[in-house]
């Protein structure tokens, strides 16, 4: 198997915690697919058989004709839920650029997981930390607009200022959290990401706001091209 | 085990709750009977059939726990994870100089640090109530064990574990790279029929769940939805009327990175 298809699936977060062994026992008993443009990974209704690490192109996965799918790239897993539901695939896989990808079929698959509890509790560990990791990167992603948000009251206190600007906090943070309809702990968030436009927390609640308009121009800047 | 010291280092100014200060610590501190309904909805449990998942949590008890208890620190084994039910937790790590950098807030219903206790290794963050807590502490051995007697429990957590991977990256992925204007309207779109024509839906959430669901300020959204007017999107409260399904899929497919806010 190619180098580089060995890297992804040793990259994918949801094999991330096995074992050296147990990923080269997992690649020995997988074999590497190639899939043209518009070529079929899997069927929906058809047995799960295998499961797919998809190391280069891009694969949708559609529920029916036409229906609104979803897009998988290179790193992505696709028809694993299938395997471990044992059942038939839901969705149905093609190639929207050509693919290269690990095929993991089902039965040697399972056999090393019921000879070895640790990759079971592996792909546990893995996937459970995929999961805390994507819902805190959705929480960063929402955080901008907080920051975005506080940018813009902020700019708001400084008045008609341009430059550098001094500003008071008129009452103390958690009273300005619930002003701004946020958790304080967002709040201190914000300040803390405000840090790289300029805004820095001195004495007493102090602002100090090295470029006011900066301030307001990403204050006004949309919501997540940061 | 091999817990690396320096992450003790990282929390040296808590000592976390043992056993025996939890309920001395809060006040009326009530223990009760956990009722798997509660939980069935969590990611990891969703496929679990109840009596398994009352069986796997061998009568978990349902704890309260008062302001600022401290749960778990960096670098102590992960022998158990946590169900938060009501209130709020922390997770954070202590920079060098004590400051606290706070990770996460976790916010009910949902299970933290079980990636920690899958891979029996140590938790990497610290943990504290923030707010009056209701929370029910798993322990690993014996939840290990019944999956470890039961593989099904178990492949069926990784399904729903699949399946969660997979929408949530969807969701990051528009959040990235979709303008607001594409966000919204594929929002109404989801909610859409298929087909063309006209189409009338109602919004299932109030608009300030949507927006924050969406990325966006509630009067970004507010703006978005007057702009779809151009486009035959009419908006009257939670109702939703569209002159033309296709035509908002066409929007949808040709607003890229323009930016509407």
């Amino acid at each position: 198997m190619d180098a580089d298809v060995i890297g992804v699936v040793s990259r994918s977060p949801f094999f991330s915690m096995l074992s050296g062994e147990d990923r080269a026992r997992l690649l020995g008993y997988s074999q590497a697919r190639h899939f043209d443009l518009g070529g079929t990974l899997f069927r929906s209704g058809d047995p799960a058989r295998d499961f797919f690490v998809i190391a280069s192109g891009s694969v949708g996965l559609t529920a029916g004709e036409g229906g609104r799918g979803e897009v998988l790239a290179a790193g992505d897993l696709a028809g694993e839920d299938a395997v471990f539901d044992r059942g038939a695939y839901g969705v149905t896989a093609q190639a929207l650029l050509p693919v290269d990808a690990v095929a993991v079929p089902a039965g040697p698959f399972f056999t090393h997981m019921e000879e070895r509890f640790e990759v079971v509790l592996a792909l546990l560990a893995g996937a459970s930390a995929g999961l805390r990791g994507m819902i805190q990167e959705i929480t960063e992603l929402k955080l901008l607009s907080t920051a975005r948000r506080l940018a813009n009251h902020l700019a708001g206190l400084a008045g008609g200022k341009t430059g550098a600007a001094r500003i008071v906090l008129p009452c103390e943070k958690h009273v300005l959290a619930e002003r701004l309809g946020m958790q304080p702990e967002s709040l201190s968030r914000a300040f803390a990401k405000l840090r790289a436009h300029g805004v820095t927390v001195g004495r007493n609640d102090e602002l100090l706001v090295r470029d006011v308009d900066a301030l307001r121009r990403y204050a006004c800047s949309s919501d997540l091209d940061s | 085990m091999n817990c690396s010291q320096g992450y003790g280092r990282i929390c040296p100014l808590r000592t976390p709750t043992d056993t025996g200060q939890r309920c001395r610590a809060a006040k009326g501190c009530r223990r009760r009977r956990l009722d798997p309904e509660q939980i069935a909805d969590l990611p990891i449990f969703e496929r679990m059939p109840r009596d398994a998942l009352g069986d796997l949590l061998g009568g978990a008890a349902v704890e309260r726990f008062p302001a600022h208890a401290m749960l778990f620190e960096a670098g102590s084994p992960a022998d158990a994870f946590y169900i938060l039910l009501s209130g709020r937790v922390k997770l954070f790590a202590l920079t060098e100089d004590g400051k606290e950098s706070i990770v996460e807030v976790v916010e009910p219903v949902a299970s933290f640090a079980e990636a920690a206790m899958f891979a029996s290794g140590c938790y990497p963050v610290c943990a504290e109530v923030i707010e009056e807590a209701e929370l029910v502490r798993v322990r690993a051995e014996p939840f290990l064990a019944g999956l470890r007697r039961n593989r099904d429990l178990a492949y069926g957590m990784l399904a729903a574990l699949s399946l969660w991977n997979r929408h949530l990256k969807q969701e990051v992925r528009t959040l990235r790279e979709h303008s607001p204007m594409r966000r919204v309207s594929s929002f109404i779109l989801s909610l859409a029929p298929p087909g063309e024509g006209q189409a009338v839906i109602e919004l299932p959430l109030k608009k300030m769940i949507i927006a924050s669901r969406l990325g966006m300020e509630p009067e970004s959204l507010s703006r978005v939805l007057g702009r779809l007017k151009e486009f035959g999107v009419h908006t009257r409260g939670r109702t939703v009327s569209i002159d033309d399904v296709a035509r908002l899929r066409r929007l949808c497919a040709a607003e890229g990175g323009a930016d509407a806010s």
